[in-house]
């Protein structure tokens, strides 16, 4: 059984949309957890930012790989480019973001509302990374068909 | 009972919250292409993209493209759309065959630039070698001849690099098989701080570097012997 399909140009494709779900499924339950109180939605939300920061690695990394097989028209290289600069930027936020929430996984789990809050509100800004990251991967796929054919 | 009503207002405000902060994140980014996508509408009925461009050069600059095709008067092959930053014509000892020049070089160091200072740039060219022993370069965001950017071939070598106060920094260098002998074609991507040396369709060197101030796009050759070159042309990448 191969790894990737026949059609896909690479395994990049694949990878994107973990990242994107986990963060903003990860934000949403944050929302919620603050609320309810429970342990296992709180437990659950951190896994959820662990692993979408982890799926925002394996994509950086792929999509590093996929940049150097593909051949974009000259007018989509600063797209990827700034693509590729938007998605470090949001490796960086999310993995240190989840690293420290689960360093302080005790503290903020016992913290008042307005700190969890706040907390809350720095995944919130993380997003707009994360959007501008995918708006930029579509915007190459879409509208200049980078890796659209093998 | 109250407090969980309150609770689950909060929650759904927040949803909503988070709801409403995605779609201003994609309407703005849609506002932005649409507004770049007006400008370049406006920009090609005024035959002109480039307001930098316009100012300083005499280049004409059609749909974000600078293009050199040798003309058929052999002693006006460079200068109409050339300016050399270093050597001279004399240097090339250029004659026009069809739609490309043979270049016949004796060891001295020929670069010619369009008029133009660009900042993100594409760059292609397609080169014959007849003998030709040494380096071709295309050269972009060049200030002087301490201070530029290039990619350049020599045999079946690439290299990626910069040129800073005379100091040369390679960014990557690899080999590459041009299959048969024939026509090549080389090109470079500057596209913020990444850069790109493709032979053909297949990307052969990736580097990464600070942006550099606009500077100006050409080739530079050193070596001897002879080789063919033909289209030029450098594309100019637009901010988003």
């Amino acid at each position: 059984m191969q790894l990737i399909p026949e059609w896909a140009p690479n395994i990049h494709p694949l990878i994107i949309h973990f990242p994107i779900v986990l963060l903003l499924f990860a934000v949403f339950t944050d929302t919620i957890s603050i609320w309810l109180q429970k342990d296992w939605l709180y437990k659950s939300t951190l896994m959820t930012y662990f692993f979408g920061a982890l799926g925002a690695i394996t994509a950086y990394i792929t999509g590093r790989i996929a940049a150097d097989t593909v051949n974009p028209p000259f007018k989509a290289e600063l797209t990827m480019s700034n693509h590729s600069d938007w998605a470090l930027y949001t490796v960086i936020y999310f993995s240190v973001y989840a690293i420290l929430r689960l360093i302080f996984i005790k503290k903020l789990d016992a913290a008042n509302k307005i700190l969890r809050l706040a907390v809350l509100a720095v995944a919130m800004a993380g997003l707009y990374l994360l959007i501008h990251t995918a708006d930029l991967g579509g915007k190459l796929v879409f509208k200049y068909g980078v890796g659209q054919f093998k | 009972m109250t407090m969980k009503i309150k609770n689950s207002i909060f929650t759904i405000a927040l949803a909503v919250g988070i709801i409403l902060f995605w779609g201003a994140c994609t309407s703005s980014n849609k506002s932005a292409e649409q507004e770049t996508a007006e400008e370049h509408s406006h920009d090609e009925g005024d035959e002109h993209v480039s307001t930098e461009a316009m100012e300083i050069s005499p280049d004409e600059i059609n749909a974000d493209e600078l293009t050199w095709t040798p003309s058929a008067d052999e002693s006006d092959i460079f200068s109409n759309k050339f300016q050399f930053v270093m050597g001279s014509a004399g240097d090339l000892e250029a004659t026009v065959s069809g739609n490309s020049v043979t270049l016949n070089l004796s060891g001295n160091t020929a670069a010619f630039v369009f008029h133009s200072k660009l900042g993100n740039i594409g760059g292609e060219v397609s080169y014959m070698l007849h003998g030709f022993k040494g380096d071709l370069k295309l050269i972009h965001h060049f200030k002087d001849a301490q201070n530029y950017e290039f990619v350049s071939v020599n045999g079946n070598q690439m290299k990626l690099g910069r040129v800073i106060n005379g100091e040369e920094d390679i960014f990557d260098e690899k080999s590459f098989d041009t299959g048969s002998s024939g026509w090549v074609q080389l090109r470079v991507s500057a596209a913020g701080s990444h850069f790109k040396g493709y032979i053909g369709d297949e990307n052969i060197t990736h580097g990464h570097g600070d942006e550099l101030e606009p500077g100006y796009v050409g080739m530079m050759i050193d070596g001897t012997g002879s080789l063919m070159i033909k289209d030029l042309k450098v594309t100019i990448l637009d901010e988003e």
